[in-house]
């Protein structure tokens, strides 16, 4: 931001101020209106439901499991998108090569492609031998750290951890390379010149400059795992306390008709979001305050 | 953060310093970041690992902590192939199995006694099918898997001496020829007697016969050390034995009188799923059956052999309300993993065919399939010329209706009813859903004046499930919703804010869905399918049914 406001031009009559005030009424009325529409959604959920029927889903064993696996697998998927991310935001930031449309292109497909479209593929794609020698590895693996509970991958919770980070990762991605594209190359240039080699300028220039990016990365990656629903439902089945993540309470509760049930796993879901957005966005703030 | 400001030399000397700090001085934030949150990373991976659900990812105590052994009454004949296969077993699993050996009808008995007395076995391995039945309707014998078949045959000295060529010669007037046959407490000694019935010398059998045995292993030693001339014993077991040659009897009567093994769990068994995993492994194609074919038993299609086998099932969401305690129970009881996937028709015969164009492995195709109606069976029973899934068996119809909220404040009658101006409508997609798919049908009939391309225009949703309208429905986004009974049963909460308005077909079965159960033909559960289709079809899933709204049609 410039430290002086930029000079008017002269003008020969003198220029009659106006109010902001119609400015900064339009400005939060339209920002209000959204911001009541959420609300107007979270009351009308709660006119279906009551601290009681929440209690009531909390103390069901299927919600409780539900609840810590969507935890578990959104972090892990979380973390795991940030780390592809963050390679490729930056060389795609920094660097022109052939093909770099196309890639870009290609990058955006799981932001593109319905859901359900990402489920079927990665369903189909661990069907060819290549997916399947992949699934008895990994069940190979599994029993051989001696987790036998887990067999392979299709239909298993680490399907849902790939349903999750398939579509996070292409969001984190996004946002890695605006992140990098807003840090100013100079300084990495400077550094190179100084001696110091690429790895060196990224991960001691550019990286942590780039650490509120990540942040953003990070939490809009775990968002959107938490609300991921189709490619989990298709890849990773709806089996209660297996594969049965908090999107996929909702949708069963609601398919059975229980709308109650359904609001009241959503309210969970809701609180759930707040709290974890609101600490890792405090998280944030606090390391670059540091 | 701008670092360079060109305008000022003193600026850039500053900005130069903090880059040389950052780029030599400070601590490598790449590696810091990918350590740190790799560490969090195998922490989060641990505690997947550790979740405990429907059975912990990972075992942390053995399942066979019982340590008393299975105990398994055992046809007599069976035996020693039986006791191959139980030690096979003990190797692998360590589980230890008294085996008590005597003839099937014996046997039988006795497990009727000690049922009574409370000191039944855990198993009973029988070589008559017929004491499964009884067994089964007498409520001693819970589930049976089949195993084989065996043919009575005709035993005599090696060489023939006594030149014998069928049951006949034993039974002529003038024949000194010694023979035995079982008596009637063994399987094999019923079958003896059903055959000379049907060739009419039972009653000079019956008379001629030397000795009358309790077990046919009894008999084979007979005939071997020379006591007997001849004897009527199971193929299989004069097979294994040597000293003995085996007479074909060309009468039909001996193809005609087989005898199904079979191994079925007792009721009164306080260990079920240990007893049901061992007779799941006597049955198995690659366990128990190759032992039984190597000794000559002709086997039935078994299943592939898994400690703890996982099971895809595809299921209309129409029977989640009612179906899914029924599997969790089975799962117990059995101790299988079966993912039920619970969805639309027009989607599950979708996920099918595209499961099938890319070649999908059997563990991942549905071992079997509850359809919403027949014809979405219909659809997919056949592919690319192949059978996919075997005969289709009917287990229930579902009434199409009209749900509205309570009282009814629009005064829906008829389909017809559902034209009103501002009444919002809600219907299933015609394609993805078996209810859509009937109600256009239904719809698009003389009967209902074909009104179905009023209704789409009027219509404010479409859905892929019926259950969806009904939550719809009940969170006041629509009027009117065409529906299963079933949804709007499935929770008696709905019954309080939703009244169901009959559709009259006039015995049309239009406004009717009819449910088949089918196998799938690569599936490699064959037979565990078979039980989850008798525990389907069990008292409590009926009521279970038919509390929902749905009309009853398996039998037992």
């Amino acid at each position: 931001m410039p430290d002086t406001p930029p000079t008017p031009p002269s003008e020969t009559a003198p220029r009659r101020v106006r109010s902001d005030v119609p400015f900064f009424t339009v400005m939060v009325a339209i920002g209000t209106s959204y911001l009541a529409l959420i609300l107007a959604m979270l009351w009308a959920d709660w006119r279906f439901t009551s601290f009681a029927e929440i209690g009531k889903a909390l103390s069901d064993e299927a919600i409780r499991f539900s609840i810590t696996l969507s935890l578990l697998t959104c972090t892990i998927s979380a973390i795991l998108s940030v780390w592809v991310a963050v390679p490729i935001g930056y060389l795609m930031s920094r660097y022109r090569f052939p093909g770099k449309k196309l890639i870009d292109t290609v990058l955006d497909i799981p932001i593109v492609l319905p859901p359900l479209v990402i489920g079927i593929s990665l369903l189909i794609l661990f069907q060819t031998p290549a997916g399947r020698w992949m699934d008895t590895t990994f069940s190979d693996l599994m029993k051989l750290i001696g987790a036998d509970g887990i067999r392979g991958i299709t239909y298993e919770v680490p399907a849902v951890v790939l349903a999750q980070f398939t579509v996070a990762a292409a969001f984190a991605t996004r946002t890695m390379r605006v992140t990098f594209e807003q840090i100013d190359p100079r300084p990495e240039r400077v550094a190179l010149t100084l001696g110091a080699g690429h790895a060196s300028a990224f991960s001691r220039v550019a990286l942590p400059q780039a650490y509120r990016g990540m942040t953003a990365a990070f939490t809009l990656a775990w968002a959107r795992s938490l609300g991921e629903f189709g490619p989990i439902l298709i890849f990773a089945g709806t089996t209660r306390m297996k594969t049965e993540v908090l999107s996929t309470s909702v949708y069963l509760e609601f398919s059975i008709g229980n709308i109650h049930g359904a609001v009241a796993v959503s309210m969970l879901m809701v609180a759930l979001a707040m709290v974890v957005l609101l600490v890792t966005r405090l998280l944030g703030v606090g390391r670059e305050v540091v | 953060m701008n670092l360079l400001s060109p305008s000022n030399p003193q600026d850039v000397h500053r900005s130069l310093g903090l880059i040389r700090r950052r780029a030599f001085g400070a601590a490598n934030a790449a590696a810091i970041l990918a350590m740190s949150s790799a560490a969090v990373l195998v922490v989060l991976v641990v505690a997947v690992l550790t979740l405990r659900g429907e059975a912990p990812l990972i075992q942390t105590e053995d399942k066979r902590a019982d340590t008393a052994p299975l105990r398994l009454y055992c046809a007599a004949g069976v035996r020693p192939t039986v006791e191959k296969v139980l030690a096979d077993y003990e190797t692998r699993y360590g589980v230890r199995v008294e085996v008590h050996a005597h003839g099937s009808g014996t046997l039988y008995g006795q497990i009727k006694t000690e049922v009574e007395l409370g000191t039944a076995p855990d198993l009973y391995l029988t070589a008559e099918d017929s004491y499964l039945d009884q067994g089964r309707s007498d409520g001693t014998i819970a589930e049976v898997i089949p195993i084989g078949v065996q043919r009575p045959v005709l035993i005599v000295a090696p060489g023939n001496p006594r030149g014998i060529s069928s049951l006949a010669d034993l039974a002529e007037p003038a024949s000194d020829i010694d023979f035995g046959i079982a008596n009637e407490g063994a399987a094999v000694g019923k079958k003896t007697r059903a055959i000379a019935r049907d060739m009419g010398i039972l009653d000079a059998i019956e008379q001629r016969r030397k000795t009358e045995q309790e077990t046919v292993v009894a008999l084979v030693d007979a005939v071997r050390v020379g006591a007997l001339d001849a004897a009527v014993v199971w193929d299989t077991i004069a097979m294994m034995t040597d000293g003995v040659e085996i007479i074909e009897d060309p009468h039909p009567a001996f193809r005609e009188h087989v005898s199904r093994i079979g191994i079925a769990v007792v009721a009164t068994t306080e260990r079920p799923t240990e007893a049901l995993r061992l007779a799941r492994f006597l049955s198995a194609r690659d366990a128990g059956l190759a032992m039984f074919e190597s000794d000559g038993f002709e086997v039935v299609d078994g299943d592939v052999w898994e400690e703890d086998p996982r099971i895809v099932l595809y299921c209309g969401s129409m029977f989640r309300a009612v179906f899914e305690d029924t599997i969790a129970e089975f799962c117990e009881r059995e101790g299988v993993t079966i993912d039920p996937q619970w969805a639309g028709c027009g989607k599950l015969v979708a996920q099918m065919t595209a499961l099938l164009e890319s070649g999908v492995e059997p563990d991942r195709f549905p071992s079997a399939y509850l359809a919403c109606d027949v014809q979405f069976y219909d659809s997919i029973h056949e592919y690319s010329g192949q059978r996919i899934f075997g005969e289709g068996t009917i287990v229930s119809e579902n009434d199409i209706v009209i749900a509205v909220a309570k009282g009814n404040p629009h005064d829906i009658r008829t389909p017809e009813d559902l034209l009103q101006p501002g009444v919002r409508v809600g219907v299933c997609h015609p394609t993805e859903s078996a209810l859509g798919t009937l109600t256009r049908q239904m719809l698009s009939s003389e009967r209902f004046n074909n009104i179905y391309g009023r209704v789409q225009a009027q219509k404010s949703v479409e859905v892929d499930v019926g259950p969806t309208l009904v939550s719809q429905i009940l969170a006041g986004g629509l009027d009117a919703v065409i529906v299963y009974r079933s949804n709007v049963m499935s929770s008696a909460a709905n019954l309080d804010e939703l009244e169901v308005v009959e559709i009259q077909d006039g015995e049309s079965g239009l406004a009717r869905a009819v449910q088949p159960w089918s196998i799938a033909e690569m599936s490699e559960h064959k037979q565990l399918m078979e039980r989850l289709f008798l525990a389907l079809r069990s008292e409590e899933s009926r009521q279970r049914f038919e509390s929902a709204g749905f009309h009853w049609r398996a039998s037992r």
